[in-house]
């Protein structure tokens, strides 16, 4: 009797189930998934330092621990990093707060235990008058940031994703096109890649740098500057006054900072902004004669604007500041350039109006790129990062689907909030020291010096900058 | 539109009632006699019938034969009347042809005799100044009495609003001789407007004396309407012949520059005492150069508008995401 009773009421929740199943799944422009392609829950295109970095943080994050992550990147597998072996000329500055993300997805230590440079002092200053900065912590107690070649991070953070079990990495594996559901009217975002392989996902998320085809897709207004600039980059041996070198030099010509990042007690990275035709002929250059045109540019006399000179002084007599109390250093003498280091690439600005749409969202440079002048390019890509864990770990517990808007529209504006400013300024900046025009080179010294002797303001942008 | 044709079904209405109350009350279709140029009245007669006539809707409905007969009888009428309708429609038009007509023709007259006596008043101006008491002088001199001055309210600016519409029309034909009414190539567009400018302000030299007295009565607000319409023409006469067909924003920029130019150069000439004024010719000459100098410094910002114009929307967008504002996009 009971038997009964029991398979009838289960016969009748089934029905109900079935139905209520048939009223939740209608949706007529449903895209039969075909055989041939296998479902992700986070889909991330690109695998550079931040995409990667993402992967590892999804994989830590213990809400999203139990997601299908594929990572796709276009380029052959990564080689490792050696550690004994010589400099690599692309690094970045790394702040606290990125230092923090690392600590928290466990890459720290592979860092710590291979290497990495801590920066006690950064001195900024310009060539058409005196003004001066210099950022450092109390009694240099802290570093202002670390200085950490861009393969070792990548070394790190793929050691991470390849220990997690719910993320597949995919080489040699480059975006054709890309179907997000506000052009196809299912829930998932389809992604098809030039091998024909294709793949659908929740969330779609866009690492693919500053030509990003995921941004296109998603057709977000996007407002992009050339610069007409190039960024060369060059390793460095410096001569024996180099000290403890943890000291990083950037100086403003009229075409643009060149820049000392130290790498070691002997070693320094270069990284020189100026124009095209410049930065070519820089990279030509036989390395005797490269040298000496890099000693030259830290020192060199420009055509000084007389009244920002005085002005700066002005300002110093009334903060009380003697001249010797912030007597200007020169960056050590550099010796040789490491062979075959020197290399350039383009520069330019980049900002999309909107991170996120319904089933895709933007980290890194396809959503933001900068001017290397303030280090924080790569920065502003981890910071991103972060929110975004965040925001897919608070979405998945409460419910929602990855690509669900309402959470990702939280994303979009914690970045936003925190990303514009810091563009803002670094565009800025650019554009300030890039005239010699008398009142705006007065302009850009008051400010400098004025920044350099108040401390809270110093301390504000210490705090944006480097975390 | 609606309004209208609930008119004309209501005219329509009443067309179809009235002869019964005609023939109810006696009053014969008088109605055709009066005239039509008062509806209103006309629908009150209507509307008072109307009223009457319902007690006659009362009665029962006849036998169909009756029906088709006064269906017929109705037809008929309003074929009659429709005809006298017509007819009375065309003889108010032809009234009111007539009317436009003699009014034309008044007014023809009325301002032939205000030209001639502006006209005789301009000599007297540089005794008596641009003020009534050189129009009554004119008008004395063409033999109209001087209480003939109450037909020029606006006083002494009249005087000048005539004078200035007679120099304007005098450059435009001098203007026109010189292009052959605008069909000849300006080579030199800017010279072309400096000699322009040049030949209109030589045509205030006789009165150069009274010159700030006629200024100051066009600064005065309540002309302020005429005189504006009055140099805008001229400039535009004059950009027109110079050769300007554009018709992007620059048309405007490039009239109100000119307008600008003119006045300024009218200011300086009145204080300029070099022989045939040189002085202000040099003057002119400078202000159109910069002129041209500002006008290429904004062609050069235009390329700079368009990155104006994109980051603004782009600022926008950014602006509204900070804010959780765009919660209705994809």
């Amino acid at each position: 009797m009971l038997i009964l009773l029991r398979t009838q009421s289960e016969v009748r929740l089934r029905t109900v189930t079935r139905l209520l199943a048939a009223q939740l799944v209608a949706q007529p422009k449903q895209a039969f998934s075909t055989t041939t392609s296998e479902h992700y829950d986070i889909i991330i295109g690109g695998g550079g330092l931040v995409g990667t970095t993402l992967a590892a943080a999804v994989a830590k994050n213990k809400t999203l621990a139990d997601k299908k992550v594929l990572l796709l990147e276009g380029a052959p597998e990564f080689k490792g990093f050696d550690g004994k072996g010589p400099y690599h000329n692309r690094v970045s500055a790394i702040n606290s707060n990125s230092i923090q993300l690392f600590k928290a997805i466990d890459a720290w230590s592979h860092i710590e235990a291979s290497r990495y440079k801590p920066v006690k002092q950064m001195q900024v200053w310009e060539s058409n008058s005196d003004a001066l900065i210099q950022f450092q912590h109390e009694n240099f107690a802290n570093g202002v940031a670390c200085i950490i070649e861009n393969d070792l991070i990548l070394d790190a953070v793929y050691a991470r994703v390849k220990e997690a079990c719910n993320v597949k990495v995919l080489n040699r594996a480059r975006i054709e096109s890309v179907r997000l559901p506000q052009d196809s009217g299912c829930s998932n975002s389809e992604v098809t890649l030039q091998d024909g392989r294709q793949f659908t996902c929740e969330l779609l998320v866009g690492a693919d740098g500053a030509n990003s085809v995921v941004r296109k897709q998603m057709g977000v207004d996007v407002f992009s500057l050339n610069y007409e600039r190039m960024g060369l980059v060059a390793t460095l041996e410096l001569s024996d006054d180099a000290g403890d070198n943890a000291v990083a030099w950037q100086r403003f010509l009229p075409t643009g900072p060149v820049a000392l990042l130290p790498l070691s007690e002997k070693e320094s990275s270069l990284v020189w902004s100026t124009t095209v035709s410049h930065a070519k002929e820089l990279q030509a250059m036989p390395p005797e004669q490269f040298v000496e045109v890099l000693n030259e540019a830290f020192c060199r006399q420009y055509p000084r604007v007389d009244l920002a000179d005085k002005a700066v002084q002005a300002l110093n007599a009334f903060f009380g500041h003697t001249s010797a109390q912030h007597h200007r250093q020169y960056p050590p003498r550099v010796c040789n350039v490491k062979e075959r280091s020197r290399a350039t690439f383009p520069l330019g600005f980049l900002h999309a109006s909107s991170y996120v749409c319904r089933g895709a969202a933007l980290v890194g440079d396809a959503a933001h790129r900068v001017h290397p002048l303030a280090g924080q390019g790569v920065n502003l890509g981890f910071s991103d990062v972060r929110y975004l864990v965040e925001s897919l770990a608070s979405g998945a517990y409460a419910g929602f689907k990855l690509g669900d808007k309402q959470h990702l529209v939280k994303y979009e504006q914690k970045c936003l909030t925190k990303n514009v400013p810091i563009m803002i300024g670094v565009h800025g900046l650019h554009t300030l020291y890039s005239t010699d025009f008398s009142p705006v080179v007065l302009l850009r010294s008051l400010g400098l010096q004025l920044t350099q002797n108040l401390p809270p303001i110093k301390n504000l942008f210490m705090k944006q900058a480097m975390g | 539109m609606a309004n209208v044709r609930c008119l004309q079904k209501l005219f329509r209405l009443q067309k179809f009632v009235l002869p019964l109350t005609a023939q109810h009350c006696g009053h014969n279709a008088h109605f055709h006699t009066v005239k039509p140029s008062h509806p209103q009245t006309q629908s009150r007669v209507w509307t008072r019938n109307y009223a009457k006539d319902t007690s006659k809707s009362g009665d029962g409905a006849t036998a169909q034969t009756g029906v088709d007969e006064f269906r017929s009888r109705e037809e008929q009428r309003e074929r009659e009347r429709d005809a006298a309708e017509i007819k009375q429609q065309e003889e108010t038009k032809e009234h009111d042809t007539q009317d436009e007509e003699e009014q034309t023709a008044k007014r023809a007259k009325v301002d032939e005799v205000r030209n001639k006596i502006l006209d005789a008043a301009l000599q007297h101006v540089p005794q008596h100044g641009w003020t009534r008491n050189a129009i009554v002088q004119g008008a004395e001199e063409c033999g109209y009495p001087s209480a003939v001055h109450g037909m020029f309210p606006e006083g002494g600016f009249a005087l000048v609003s005539h004078f200035n519409g007679r120099c304007n029309a005098q450059l435009l034909k001098h203007l026109q001789g010189e292009t052959d009414n605008g069909q000849r190539e300006i080579e030199n567009p800017l010279d072309f407007l400096v000699q322009a400018v040049r030949h209109r302000l030589e045509m205030i030299v006789p009165y150069k004396q009274q010159w700030p007295q006629a200024m100051a009565l066009i600064a005065q607000p309540q002309h302020a309407s005429t005189a504006l319409a009055q140099v805008l023409t001229l400039v535009d006469d004059i950009c027109y012949y110079s050769g300007d067909r554009s018709v992007d924003f620059g048309w405007y920029t490039r009239r109100i520059g000119l307008a600008t130019i003119l006045k300024m150069t009218e200011l300086y000439m009145l204080q300029d005492t070099s022989p045939s004024h040189t002085n202000t010719w040099e003057f002119l000459k400078n202000r159109m150069d910069e002129a041209v100098q500002l006008q290429m410094m904004l062609a050069q910002t235009e390329g700079m508008t368009h990155t104006f114009q994109r980051s603004f929307n782009s600022a926008f967008i950014t602006a509204r995401n900070i804010l959780g504002l765009g919660y209705n996009r994809n």
